[in-house]
Parts: structure tokens; C-alpha cells; sequence
């Protein structure tokens, strides 16, 4: 439900927060964790994320490498979800992004959908465009639980097409992404490429053939 | 979801009604709806060629994959129209009404110089609430050369060597300003065939089919001559 982002700490406006660091509560905080406050309030301590970040030089470049991982926050989509749902609503719909978020975190996979005036909805499968109708009856007719990796990718493509085909505002190829809950990520660009315009320029009988 | 005619908006609104509105607006029926869609037409020596493709749409939305826009009038003369498909279904109703009383007034079949005059008039007849259709004349005049006029949706035409109208006219009038007219070019101009005229508007097709989303499907060619109409197709992309 809405519970997950309700964080502790909720911004009195929705004004975008203040640049650089606020040392209001300094003094107040070091005369609460004094032996004169009774040892009552412990300081809270700063939390480490970990995450394992490299970079190297090499003769004909750098490399830079990450991990996909932030274990500091185990619900990662949600927090994903929660940012970028704030952000919209702060642009009150005039950023306008519709979004389908997806991704693996320690609770399992998720799908999340993101509308440009901030609402969201979490979701087994869904979909967002103007084709979204078109991929949505394909979604419909054939989703089920607990699918394969092949038969979600089959199925994702077949949805695509729909709107490829029957959406005019849609067209051209197919882009997948795969995001495993063993952490792998697998970009498949191209991986339906059924509109190529060289073979009707082929058929053309021009005078320079 | 979708109504068959749209309503107005603010001039530089998004011509697609999301339901999501930015300031309050007069909602006004509209009784005209565009249907998509590119035609064209080129005049030769002794042959005119004019094409079509065949989707109709509305929105973002195809109604159907398969319309031919090209409608012939008389054995030697074909109407190409693109723009909202009742208004031209029912030009071509009450031009053929009218050609056939020709017909049997005269004892004989129209020539193109009297359809395309025929037409302007019709046209202007409905000035101050047009016929949405955007067309193109295409035929062989009584000493066998190719004709091609082109119109306005008020009846204002003109006898013009080639035309194209509708949604994809901006990407082939260039295209055909340059290999037809031979435009911003130094290399010797040469006659073209009817055979070469066709490949031409194949290209010129494809291309349109490439950038203009309401472009495609199939494309239906007529060429037209003394001897008659013959008609053939070529496939589109259909996405």
C-alpha cells in the first residue's frame, strides 16, 4: 500500500531542498549527547552503503567499473520509485515522463508505473505509450504467473510488436532489457528488427542499377 | 475511446486529445476528421502516372490497411484525394453523378480539361463549409499528353507537370523537385519513361512511408495512357 513511501522524514513544502549542508542542530545535538543531558539520547550514527566502486587507467583509456548493488537501502525499487515519483510531482506534470520502472531487489523482482504527475502503480506487468493499449490486449490475452525467462522475453516482444504494427506513434524495432534477481543485467538492443526499409529500396529498379 | 470527429482545441494545443488539460478551453465539435495518407501524380509526353497508399487512419490509430485513395472518372482520367474519407467519398459521388450526366447529355466521355474545371467548380460550391479533401487530377488530354492538377480543398487549381497532397507531401515534393524538374542540379536533364516515373514514385514512397507515420501499408499506382488505366501495387512498411 502507500506505507512504503511515507518516509520518517517528510518535507514540510514542497520547495527543492536547500543546497549544501545545514548546521542548525549542531550545538543542540552535542549538549543532547553531553553527560549533562542525563545519557539518555544516543547520536545516531551515519550510515555506510556499500557498494564497491574502481577505476583504472589503461594505454588507450580508463576503465570505470560498479557494482549493481546498494545494500546500505534493501528496498531499492521502492526507494527508486519513491524518487522519482516526487521529483514529477514537484514539476506538477510538466516533466513529461511516463515511466515503467523495473528491477531486482532483496524482496524479488518489481514493476512499478510511473505517470508524469507523480501517481504510481506496482504491478505484476504494464505498460505506458500510446501503444500501451495495443500491448496491454497482448499482455491480457496471454500473461501468467511465474513465467520463464524465455517465455517473459517472447511474450514482451509479442506485446511490442502490437504496438509497433497497430500504434502509429510506435514503430520501427524492438529493445529488451533483462534484470535477473541474481543480479545480472542483459541489454538486447535490437533484438526484433523486422522493419528494415533495404529490402523495399532493393526492389526499386533504379537507372544508376 | 476515440470519437469520429475531434474536438477543438487553443490554437498550438496537442492535436491529440490526452483528457489532460493545461488551461480551461471551449470544447467545439468539429465536424471534420483527417484520415491520412499521401497521393501523387507526374506527367510524361504521353502517359501520366499517379499513386496513393492505401492506409486511412485516425489519430494515432490505423481504421484500415487497405482504402485505395485513387478513383478513376473516366477511361483516361483518375482523382487522387486524401484528407477526411467522407468528404471524399462524397465528392466522388456527386462527381460521378455529374460525369454521367455528361455523358448522357453530351453522348460522349468528359476530357480531363473539362473534369479538372468540373471539380474546381465543385469545390468552390461548397466555399463556406469545404470539402476536406486535398486532390490531385491525373490523365491524357485530348492530344495525348499527360496532364496533372493540382487543387486546393476551395476549387483554386492549375495544370501542373507533377503533384502530391496529404499527410506526406512535404517529404516527396522535394524529392520530385529535384528528380523530376531537375532542381539544384548541373547534370544533363534527360527524358524519363513511364516504367522510370514509377520506380521514381515507388522511392518517393517508401521515403514518405519512413517519416511520416500515416504513410504506409501499400502503395496502388495508376498509370495512365491513350489506351487506357493499368493498375499495380507495391508493398510498404506496415509499422
Amino acid at each position: 500500500g502507500m506505507s512504503e513511501f511515507t518516509a520518517a522524514e517528510t518535507p514540510a513544502s514542497i520547495a527543492p531542498p536547500p543546497a549544501g549542508f545545514s548546521f542548525e542542530n549542531v550545538k543542540r545535538n552535542a549538549s543532547l549527547a553531553s553527560s549533562s543531558s542525563g545519557g539518555a539520547y544516543t547520536q545516531a550514527k551515519a550510515m555506510k552503503t556499500g557498494t564497491t566502486i574502481v577505476g583504472t587507467i589503461f594505454k588507450g583509456g580508463v576503465v570505470l567499473g560498479a557494482d549493481t548493488r546498494a545494500t546500505g537501502d534493501t528496498t531499492v525499487i521502492v526507494t527508486a520509485c519513491t524518487l522519482l515519483k516526487r521529483m514529477l510531482f514537484r514539476y506538477q506534470g510538466h516533466v513529461s515522463a511516463a515511466l515503467v520502472l523495473g528491477g531486482c531487489d532483496i524482496n524479488g523482482p518489481h514493476v512499478y508505473q510511473i505517470y508524469p504527475h507523480g501517481s504510481t502503480g506496482k504491478l505484476p506487468y504494464t505498460t505506458m505509450g500510446s501503444g500501451s493499449l495495443a500491448a496491454m490486449s497482448v499482455f491480457e490475452s496471454e500473461w501468467k504467473e511465474d513465467m520463464t525467462e524465455d517465455e517473459a522475453k517472447g511474450l514482451v516482444e509479442r506485446a511490442i510488436s502490437a504496438g509497433i504494427y497497430n500504434d502509429l506513434g510506435s514503430g520501427s524495432n524492438c529493445d529488451t532489457c533483462v534484470i535477473r534477481t541474481d543480479g545480472s543485467v542483459q541489454m538486447n538492443r535490437g533484438v526484433l528488427q523486422e522493419n528494415p526499409v533495404q529490402p523495399l529500396r532493393a526492389a526499386i529498379k533504379r537507372s544508376d542499377r | 475511446m476515440a470519437v469520429p470527429a475531434s474536438f477543438d482545441q487553443q490554437p498550438g494545443a496537442d492535436s491529440i486529445d490526452h483528457g489532460v488539460t493545461e488551461a480551461p478551453y471551449e470544447r467545439r465539435f468539429s465536424p471534420y476528421d483527417f484520415n491520412g495518407g499521401t497521393t501523387l501524380a507526374i506527367s510524361g509526353p504521353d502517359f501520366a502516372v499517379v499513386a496513393g497508399d492505401t492506409r486511412m487512419s485516425t489519430g494515432y490509430e490505423i481504421l484500415s490497411r487497405d482504402v485505395s485513395k485513387l478513383h478513376p472518372l473516366t477511361d483516361h482520367c483518375v482523382l487522387a484525394s486524401a484528407g477526411c474519407k467522407t468528404d471524399v467519398d462524397q465528392l466522388r459521388s456527386v462527381l460521378d453523378i455529374r460525369s454521367d450526366m455528361y455523358r448522357h447529355n453530351h453522348q460522349k466521355d468528359m476530357k480531363v480539361t473539362s473534369v479538372a474545371q468540373m471539380l474546381g467548380n465543385t469545390l468552390y460550391g461548397r466555399r463556406f463549409f469545404p470539402y476536406y479533401s486535398f486532390n490531385v487530377l491525373a490523365g491524357v488530354d485530348a492530344d495525348g499528353k499527360g496532364a496533372v492538377y493540382s487543387y486546393d480543398a476551395i476549387g483554386s487549381f492549375e495544370r501542373t507537370h507533377f503533384s502530391a497532397s496529404g499527410s506526406g507531401q512535404s517529404f516527396v515534393v522535394p524529392l520530385l523537385d529535384n528528380v523530376i524538374v531537375h532542381k539544384n542540379r548541373c547534370d544533363e536533364k534527360r527524358e524519363l519513361g513511364a516504367d522510370e516515373v514509377v520506380e521514381i514514385v515507388k522511392d518517393a514512397f517508401v521515403t514518405a512511408g519512413e517519416r511520416d507515420i500515416y504513410t504506409g501499408d501499400k502503395l496502388e499506382i495508376m498509370v495512365i495512357t491513350k489506351d487506357g488505366i493499368q493498375k499495380s501495387t507495391f508493398p510498404l512498411k506496415a509499422d
